[in-house]
C-alpha cells in the first residue's frame, strides 16, 4: 500500500483480546473471514457504519501494512474517503497514512464488539451475519436492476 | 304192532294171470301146496315186488319180464298191466298197497307205478304220504325182510363157516344192537373231533393273549413316539418359521443397512457438497461483505475517482493491458497517435510504464479505482452465484435433512448386527437338518403303527375268534364230558343189548329148537355164546359135551334155523308180521318133519304163517286133517303155463 506512517495496522489490545482473536478463533467456522485482518476491518466497516471511534489504550498489531491485499487496501482507502469525503486522506504521505490507520484503528476498536456480537451472540431469531450480508447483496441487485 | 295180509291180488304177474287171494282172520297158518316150478316161489316174489319193487327169490332161469310168455305172445293182453295188491291191516288200519307195471319193449319205457291207499270211512283213499315207503317200512322193512320171506332149504346152510360172524350182524340189525353200535360209533367220531378241537383251541388261546399284550405295549410306545416327534417337529417347524422370518426381517434389516450406508456416502457427499457450497458461498460473502456494507461509500468514492479523470488529477495508466493492445495493433501498424509500431516501440514504452508507475503519486487511486470498478462489478455478478450457491445450500441441506433421516429411520430398523445373522443361518440348518431326521423318523413312526395296527387286529380278530374259541374250547370240553357221558351210558346199553339179546336169543333158540327137534336126553343146553357161536351142549355118559354144529344133521340144522329165525323176528320187534317159508321142510327127515308139522301152528304164535310146501303126502295129510287151522291152497299150472290157485277145502 503506497500510504505509510506506520508499519502495522494496530488495535487496542484487549479489543483485540476480548474480541477480534474470540472471532478469529472461530473464524474457520464462520467461514466469512479469512484471516484476523478481515476481522479486524469489518470491524472497522461496523465501527464506521455506527460512527463510534475508540481510541486504543494499549496497541497490539494486527498485521503489517505492507502485506494487505488490494481488497483490504480498498476498503481502507474507501473508509479513509468516506470519513473525510475526499482523496486527502489517502495521499501517500505519512501523515495522511497515519490519521488514515489512526481512524481505522478507532473504528475497528468501537467495531468488534458490534461485530463480535453479530457474529458469536446471534439469536435465533435474529439474521446472522450471512444473511444480512446476503440481504444486502439482494438489495443492491434489486437497485442496479432498476 | 299187530301186522296181517287180508287179501292178496296178483294180475298178469309171471304165471298168474289173476289170482285173488282172501285169507282168513280166524287163522295163522296159510298153506299152498304144489309140485315144483308151478309157481310157489313166486308168490312170496309178487309179495315181495309190491311191496319192495324187486324179486329176491327170482329164480335164475326165469325172465326178466314180469308179464308171462303166454300173456306177451297175445297180442290183446301184450300190454297188459301186471298189479300186485296186498290189503294189510297193521294195528286195525286197513292199507292198500298197489304196485302196477305196463311193460314195454323197452324197459327204461316201462310205467312202473306204487300207490298206497287208506281205508277211512268206508271208502279207500289214496295216502297224502309223499313217500308210500313209509308205510312199507311200518309193514315190515327191506332191511329186515329176510328173516320173514326166506326159503327153507336154505337154513340148513346157515351154519357154514363164520356164520356166527352173520349171526351175530343179523342180531344185531333186528335188535337194533346195530344201531346203537352205530350211535356209539358216531358218537365216538364226534368225541374224537370235539378232542381234536379242544386239544387245537388250547395253546392257541395263551399265545394270541401274550401276543396280543405284547403287540398294544408295542403300539402305545409307537405311538406315543409318535406324538412326542410330532411334537418336535412342530416346534422346529415353528422354530425355522420364527427365524426365517427373522432372518427375512434381518436380510431386510441388512439391505437396510446397505441402503443406510448408501445414504450414508451420499449423504457425506451431500454434505461434501454443501460444505463446498458453504465455503465457496461464505468465502463469497465474506469477500464482498464489507464491500456490501460499504457499496454506497465505494459508489461515492468511485464518482470521486472519475471526477478527479475527468479533472485530470488522475492519470491513466499505462497498463500491461494497454503495451498489449498496442503489439496486438502492431500487426495493423499504426499506433492511435498515429506513429508507426515497431520493436523499439514497444520497447521504449515498456521502459516509459516502469517508470510512469513507479513515480505517479496518485497511481494508487487508478488502481483502486480500477479495483473499485471490478468489485462493484463483481457485487452484481456475484449475486447470481451467491443466489445459486445458496439454492445449492438450500437444497443440499435439505437433501442432507432427507438424507439424515432416511439414515435415522434406517438406523432404528436396524436390531440386530450381522454376527446373528449368521448364527442364525447356522441355526436354521441345523433345525433344517433336524426336521428331515424328525420327518423321517416319524414316517418310520407311522409305518411302525401301521403294521403294529395291522398285526394287532389281526390279534384281536385272533382274540375275537379266542374268545370264541375260550367259549368253544368250553363248550367243546362240555361236549366231551357230555358224549363220554353219553358213550358210557350207549355203552352200557349195548353190554346190557347184546347181553340180552343173546340171552334172548339163547332162550328162543333153546326153546324153539327143543319144541321143534330136541331130543331133551341128548341135548342139555344151546345157547349163543360172546362170539355169537351157537353152543350144543349134550350129555354123553354123564359128561356135557360141546356139539359142534357141523357134525348136526341136515334137518337138525333146518330146525336149528327155523329156530333162528323165530329168535330175530322176536327180537326185531316185528315179531308179529307176516312170515314166509317157502319150502320148510324139504330135505328134513320124516321125525324132524313130523315134530315140524305138529309143532307147526305154535311154532309161529300171533303171526300169520305163509308156508310153500312141495308136494308131499305126509304134509297133504297133514294139511288136510288141519284145515280148521291151516288155510289151505293148490297151485295148478295149466298148459298154457300159467298157475291156478284154489282154496283147499
Amino acid at each position: 500500500m503506497k500510504t505509510s506512517g506506520q508499519r502495522d495496522l494496530l488495535i487496542d489490545q484487549n479489543i483485540r483480546d476480548a474480541f477480534i482473536d474470540e472471532i478469529d478463533k472461530i473464524k474457520d467456522e464462520l467461514g466469512i473471514f479469512s484471516e484476523k485482518t478481515d476481522i479486524y476491518l469489518m470491524s472497522a466497516i461496523f465501527g464506521f457504519i455506527n460512527k463510534v471511534h475508540s481510541a486504543s489504550k494499549k496497541k497490539v498489531s494486527i498485521r503489517q501494512i505492507h502485506e494487505l491485499n488490494e481488497d483490504q487496501e480498498l476498503i481502507i482507502y474507501t473508509l479513509g474517503y468516506a470519513e473525510k469525503k475526499s482523496v486527502d486522506l489517502l495521499k501517500p504521505d505519512p501523515e495522511s497514512g497515519k490519521e488514515l490507520f489512526k481512524l481505522i484503528e478507532e473504528y475497528a476498536n468501537s467495531g468488534a464488539p458490534l461485530l463480535h456480537e453479530m457474529v458469536m451472540h446471534r439469536s435465533d431469531n435474529s439474521k446472522n451475519f450471512e444473511e444480512i450480508v446476503w440481504d444486502k447483496i439482494k438489495e443492491i441487485h434489486e437497485i442496479k436492476k432498476t | 304192532m299187530k301186522t296181517r295180509i287180508k287179501r292178496l291180488e296178483i294180475k298178469n304177474y309171471r304165471q298168474y294171470e289173476h289170482l285173488e287171494l282172501n285169507f282168513d282172520d280166524d287163522k295163522n297158518l296159510y298153506a299152498f301146496m304144489a309140485r315144483n316150478h308151478v309157481g310157489k316161489t313166486n308168490i312170496i316174489n309178487a309179495i315181495s315186488w309190491c311191496l319192495y319193487g324187486d324179486e329176491p327169490f327170482k329164480d335164475k332161469n326165469e325172465n326178466d319180464k314180469l308179464l308171462s310168455a303166454h300173456l306177451a305172445n297175445n297180442r290183446d293182453t301184450k300190454y297188459s298191466k301186471i298189479k300186485v295188491t296186498i290189503e294189510a291191516e297193521i294195528d286195525d288200519h286197513r292199507i292198500l298197497y298197489k304196485r302196477s307195471l305196463i311193460e314195454t319193449d323197452d324197459a327204461n319205457l316201462d310205467q312202473n307205478k306204487f300207490e298206497v291207499f287208506l281205508f277211512d270211512n268206508g271208502d279207500w283213499k289214496e295216502s297224502e304220504e309223499p313217500n308210500p315207503n313209509y308205510f312199507v317200512e311200518k309193514f315190515l322193512p327191506k332191511s329186515l325182510r329176510y328173516f320173514f320171506m326166506f326159503p327153507g332149504e336154505d337154513l340148513k346152510n346157515l351154519f357154514t363157516d363164520g356164520y356166527e360172524i352173520n349171526l351175530k350182524k343179523n342180531v344185531h340189525i333186528v335188535s337194533n344192537v346195530t344201531l346203537i353200535e352205530e350211535t356209539i360209533k358216531h358218537l365216538d367220531q364226534i368225541l374224537t373231533e370235539t378232542e381234536k378241537e379242544e386239544t387245537r383251541l388250547h395253546p392257541e388261546l395263551g399265545d394270541v393273549v401274550g401276543q396280543l399284550t405284547s403287540i398294544k405295549t408295542q403300539l402305545k410306545q409307537d405311538n406315543d413316539s409318535l406324538i412326542k416327534n410330532k411334537e418336535v417337529l412342530i416346534e422346529r417347524e415353528s422354530k425355522i418359521k420364527e427365524m426365517r422370518s427373522q432372518q427375512d426381517a434381518i436380510n431386510i434389516h441388512k439391505e437396510l443397512i446397505s441402503r443406510m450406508r448408501e445414504t450414508e456416502a451420499r449423504l457425506i457427499s451431500e454434505e461434501d457438497h454443501l460444505r463446498i457450497y458453504e465455503i465457496n458461498y461464505k468465502s463469497l460473502l465474506g469477500k464482498l461483505a464489507p464491500f456490501v456494507f460499504l457499496y454506497k461509500e465505494l459508489g461515492d468514492f468511485s464518482m470521486n475517482l472519475y471526477s478527479l479523470e475527468d479533472t485530470g488529477d488522475l492519470p491513466p495508466k499505462v497498463t500491461s493491458e494497454f503495451i498489449e493492445d498496442l503489439i496486438v495493433k502492431k500487426n495493423k501498424g499504426k499506433c492511435i497517435c498515429g506513429n508507426i509500431i515497431n520493436e523499439a516501440s514497444v520497447k521504449s514504452l515498456e521502459l516509459l510504464l516502469k517508470d510512469i508507475n513507479s513515480s505517479a503519486e496518485n497511481m494508487y487511486l487508478y488502481d483502486s479505482n480500477i479495483h473499485l470498478a471490478r468489485i462493484s462489478r463483481e457485487i452484481i455478478s456475484s449475486y447470481g452465484l451467491i443466489k445459486e450457491l445458496k439454492t445449492h445450500i438450500i437444497d443440499t441441506k435439505a437433501k442432507i435433512d432427507n438424507q439424515s433421516k432416511l439414515k435415522k429411520e434406517l438406523s432404528m430398523k436396524i436390531s440386530h448386527e450381522g454376527e446373528v445373522v449368521g448364527t442364525l443361518e447356522d441355526t436354521i440348518r441345523r433345525y433344517d437338518e433336524e426336521v428331515d431326521k424328525i420327518k423321517k423318523t416319524i414316517w418310520q413312526n407311522e409305518q411302525d403303527i401301521l403294521s403294529a395296527t395291522s398285526i394287532k387286529k389281526e390279534l384281536e380278530d385272533k382274540l375275537k375268534e379266542s374268545e370264541m374259541s375260550k367259549k368253544l374250547l368250553v363248550f367243546h370240553s362240555t361236549k366231551r364230558e357230555l358224549l363220554e357221558e353219553i358213550i358210557k351210558k350207549y355203552q352200557e346199553l349195548l353190554g346190557e343189548s347184546v347181553k340180552k339179546t343173546r340171552s334172548i336169543m339163547s332162550n328162543t333158540i333153546r326153546v324153539y329148537f327143543k319144541e321143534l327137534f330136541w331130543d331133551t336126553v341128548e341135548f342139555t343146553n344151546i345157547f349163543l355164546n360172546e362170539n355169537y357161536e351157537i353152543i350144543l351142549e349134550k350129555n354123553i355118559g354123564g359128561n356135557i359135551v360141546v356139539q359142534p354144529l357141523t357134525q348136526l344133521s341136515g334137518g337138525e340144522k333146518i330146525c336149528l334155523g327155523y329156530s333162528l329165525m323165530k329168535g330175530l323176528a322176536e327180537l326185531s320187534g316185528f315179531s308179529e308180521v307176516p312170515v314166509f317159508i317157502d319150502g320148510p321142510i324139504s330135505d328134513i327127515d320124516e321125525g324132524v318133519k313130523e315134530t315140524f308139522l305138529e309143532k307147526l301152528p305154535t311154532f309161529m304164535m300171533k303171526k300169520q304163517l305163509f308156508i310153500f310146501f312141495k308136494a308131499d303126502t305126509s304134509i297133504e295129510r297133514y294139511i288136510s286133517s288141519n284145515l280148521n287151522i291151516i288155510q289151505a291152497f293148490r297151485l295148478e299150472k295149466r298148459e298154457n303155463g300159467l298157475t291156478t290157485v284154489r282154496e283147499w277145502n
